[in-house]
């Protein structure tokens, strides 16, 4: 436990700064049509071009970064690693381990808002120990130096940063690749981590396996009924969201051309975001408005939604920025894609408590029966709000939803 | 429709400061700690050395007293301003020949066999050379609204060149000028009387009534090479198409530009025109990839020996100049979207004589049978070097492939 040690989230250096304001005051913008196509063609410059100048003139760094060290974080070596992490234990002699992992484009600052409410067991809810880590690669955790590290390396270094912390036995809260990642975790880790709450399962429907047929054999006709009659008819609308079921062919689903991308040329893309800072700002205000919930009626004709303000937005950019860690946060795509992870992860069944909440807006959405048959699922809500940062968009609703289904599991003894 | 003489301008002082100080203020992505040539993309030690030739070693005024030996005018058409370059020939026997690249790639690609054509150099037919610059290419004004597909392009460029006052012509294509230049093939026979490629794009000899009547044999290699595979069927290298699409990326890793491209160019295009280096290293991509290396350098250089860091920089200083990076890949979302007419295209067969002349590097390859029995195929070379730009890489065998072809179709008067 020695070479655990304290770190606090730095300031930029005076060079630094002069670096990043003397790039944002010369931007050139690309040309676009004449007409508003609003996001169809991506990020429009009527979006970008206000976030750029908020971020010249008005955005202060100082700010976040003092909320940030209200919390006490970290940095230890795990596989020759660097890995950071925020770790808030709850003074709750009730709490229970929990790690919140993030995904792409996003950071530990996701959940912000939900440390303390975690932590804390607000409204008399239930407490946690909490452990929020970069991913390698991303935020102030180290890149990997080597290549491979796809799902199956991180998943084994974050069960490993729990277990270094005395953790045996926690409760895993993840989203995008915290979800898939949390998910490999699930199905192979279930000896450290004892639960697993998402927003993004990513399981195979009800197939006629020996134990589908024995325990659910009527979700196995009602899948069946759905491939012929459609997934709506027999699902009800919007119940399923597949988006393709691809990983990167864009002929299925249009808005994984990033993953395309991505997946294949990391370091031919980097260049772009990792010089520009318009050019980073807008790859990631891209998935900051797709992926989150918009009234629908302002979904084409605004940038962010309400619920996630510029600077919460401009800090987690800033941190891409400021650690150089968009060039090393793409590759995991990179290296899923070439070890064929995703069969790895979606396959297997989970057999550790469940609970998957459905926010209004995200990029899949899986029926409850198919959760039902892939997990042993303990808690399914829907929500009419939210979308793939719900920590951040809706963080009173994941709030409670955490705390409900870890009193589950703390009354339950299923974590101890 | 008035023609106005065009010069290549010089870069004025403010925007020659402004390039210069982006490339000395050039922030590199991280990478990882070990050499891994070209797989996960352009790698920094290929790029920098790149960039820092363009700061302090590249000059503009040379490649533009060269391009301003020839003639550059602009033409509106369907309300763009067309730049094009014209170069009749002294020669009687002349005839009008239509040069059409592609991406990422620009009118310059053809500025070492521009007045070897014009002149009938060694003996060989000589020419009327139109080098158009595309809408959203060059010096060519971008297109203003959604839908300029490959056959608005296509009509464009065809009235270019009736208004320049060429009533037959014949059209040579590489890339996207391949397909824009089927479509006049298909489309505008009546005045394109002959067309050649270097990447001719047409779909095998499928079973339909068609081709069971004309060619029922190649029909069934076809068939057999499907269970057989393409290189037992039409021997080692005779076939080359990885992926049966235009974005899956799962079958094709060379494909995710396409990805990105084809879904959120817009997205893309801030930090490929904020970024110099950006711009630089997505270009210099394929002009590795898809250039022809003499077996076993490729993992180890940049650029090819056959094309020069002053005709490549040439290349990119054209795009950074005119901030055609951004438009230019728009024509990527616009054929991807153009489901119908990219499907007829592929379809349709070109019955005016065609001209095929393959080179090694080029990055699709299909095979003989499957030319002939979709276009008139009265000419095919396979050339022994040179890839996916022969008029650069390879100039000299360039220019003689397609003399050879125009005094064919001059002699059989294909054209008069």
């Amino acid at each position: 436990m020695s070479d655990i040690e304290p770190f606090v989230v730095p300031s930029f250096t005076p060079e630094q700064l002069a670096l990043l304001k003397d790039k944002l005051s010369k931007p050139v913008f690309p040309n676009e049509l004449e007409e508003d196509y609003g996001w169809e063609y991506g990020a429009p410059t009527w979006a970008v071009k206000p976030m750029a100048t908020e971020w010249l003139e008005n955005y202060d760094w100082e700010k976040p970064r003092a909320e940030m060290n209200r919390w006490k974080h970290y940095h230890t070596t795990i596989d020759g690693l660097k890995m950071h992490f925020v770790h808030e234990p709850s003074s709750n002699p009730d709490a229970i381990p929990i790690m919140l992992v993030h995904g792409w484009p996003s950071t530990f600052y996701e959940f912000h808002k939900v440390i303390e409410p975690l932590r804390d067991g607000a409204n008399g809810g239930q407490a946690f120990h909490v452990v929020v880590p970069s991913l390698p690669g991303f935020g102030f955790s180290d890149p990997p130096k080597t290549r491979g590290y796809g799902v199956a390396k991180m998943a084994e270094i974050l069960n490993s940063l729990m277990v270094k912390l005395g953790y045996s036995q926690y409760l895993l809260q993840g989203g995008d690749w915290g979800a898939i990642i949390g998910k490999y975790i699930a199905t192979r880790y279930n000896t450290n981590c004892k639960a697993f709450h998402t927003g993004l399962p990513y399981c195979l429907p009800p197939l006629p396996t020996p134990r589908n047929l024995l325990f659910y054999p009527f979700k196995i006709a009602k899948f069946g009924a759905s491939l012929l009659l459609g997934f709506d008819r027999v699902y009800g609308k919007g119940k399923l969201i597949l988006n393709g079921a691809t990983f990167a062919n864009a002929e299925l689903y249009n808005g994984c051309g990033y993953r395309a991308i991505q997946g294949t040329r990391p370091y031919t893309l980097a260049y772009g975001l990792t010089d520009s800072p318009l050019g980073l700002m807008a790859w990631m205000l891209e998935k900051f408005h797709e992926w989150t919930y918009h009234p629908p009626a302002k979904q084409d004709i605004q940038a962010l939604p309400e619920t996630i303000s510029s600077e919460v937005f401009l800090t987690q950019v800033t941190l891409y920025w400021l650690t150089n860690t968009m060039s090393s946060s793409i590759r995991i795509y990179y290296e899923c894609l070439r070890q064929k992870e995703m069969y790895k992860v979606v396959f297997p069944r989970v057999k550790i408590p469940v609970a998957v909440t459905a926010y209004a807006h995200d990029i899949s959405r899986l029926p409850q029966d198919w959760l039902e048959t892939a997990t042993d699922l303990y808690q399914y809500s829907e929500y009419e709000s939210g979308g793939h940062f719900p920590a951040t968009e809706e963080s009173e609703l994941f709030t409670e939803d955490v705390q409900r289904f870890g009193k589950i599991l703390h009354d339950k003894k299923i974590i101890q | 429709m008035s023609i106005e003489p065009f010069e290549v301008p010089s870069i004025s002082p403010e925007r020659l400061a402004l390039l210069k100080e982006k490339l000395k203020n050039a922030e590199y992505p991280n990478e990882l700690e070990k050499d891994v040539g070209w797989t996960y993309g352009a790698p920094r030690w290929a790029v920098e050395p790149l960039v820092k030739a363009w700061l302090n070693d590249y000059n503009w005024e040379t490649a533009r007293a060269e391009m301003n030996r020839w003639h550059h005018y602009h033409v509106t058409i369907q309300g763009l301003r067309v730049h094009f370059i014209h170069e009749p020939s002294k020669s009687p026997d002349a005839i009008p020949l239509l040069l059409l690249n592609g991406w990422p790639s620009n009118f310059y690609e053809y500025h070492k066999v521009i007045e070897p054509l014009r002149d009938g150099a060694n003996g060989g037919q000589a020419f009327h050379v139109v080098i158009p610059s595309l809408p959203g290419y060059g010096f060519s004004e971008a297109p203003k609204l959604t839908g300029h597909n490959v056959s608005k392009n296509g009509e464009i460029i065809h009235e270019l060149m009736t208004a320049i006052g060429y009533n037959e012509y014949v059209t040579h294509g590489s890339d996207w000028g391949s397909m824009i230049g089927k479509w006049i093939a298909q489309e505008r026979s009546a005045h394109c009387k002959a067309y050649h490629t270097v990447m001719p794009l047409c779909l095998p000899p499928l079973p339909t009534p068609t081709h069971l009547f004309s060619h029922p044999l190649k029909v069934l290699k076809f068939l057999a090479s499907i269970s057989l595979g393409f290189d037992t069927v039409y021997g080692k290298g005779h076939v080359r198409l990885k992926g049966r699409s235009f974005a899956d990326v799962e079958n094709d890793r060379e494909a995710g530009y396409r990805g990105i491209q084809g879904t959120r160019p817009y997205t893309l295009a801030f930090g490929l025109t904020d970024s110099p280096v950006g711009l630089l290293a997505w270009m210099l991509e394929k002009f590795h990839n898809w250039t022809f290396h003499p077996s076993g350098s490729r993992d180890t250089v940049a650029l090819p020996e056959t094309i020069s860091v002053d005709e490549f920089l040439t290349q990119v200083t054209i795009y950074w100049l005119t901030n055609t990076m951004s438009s230019s890949t728009r024509l990527y979302y616009e054929a991807f979207h153009d489901e119908k007419g990219m499907k007829d295209m592929m379809w349709n067969p070109v019955k005016i004589p065609t001209g095929v002349a393959y080179y090694p590097g080029e990055i699709t390859k299909l095979a003989k049978e499957w030319l002939e029995a979709s276009m008139n195929t009265v000419h095919y070379a396979e050339v022994s070097v040179g890839g996916h730009f022969p008029s650069l890489e390879v100039d000299e065998l360039f220019v003689d492939d397609i003399q050879r072809f125009g005094k064919l179709i001059k002699t059989k008067k294909y054209i008069q």
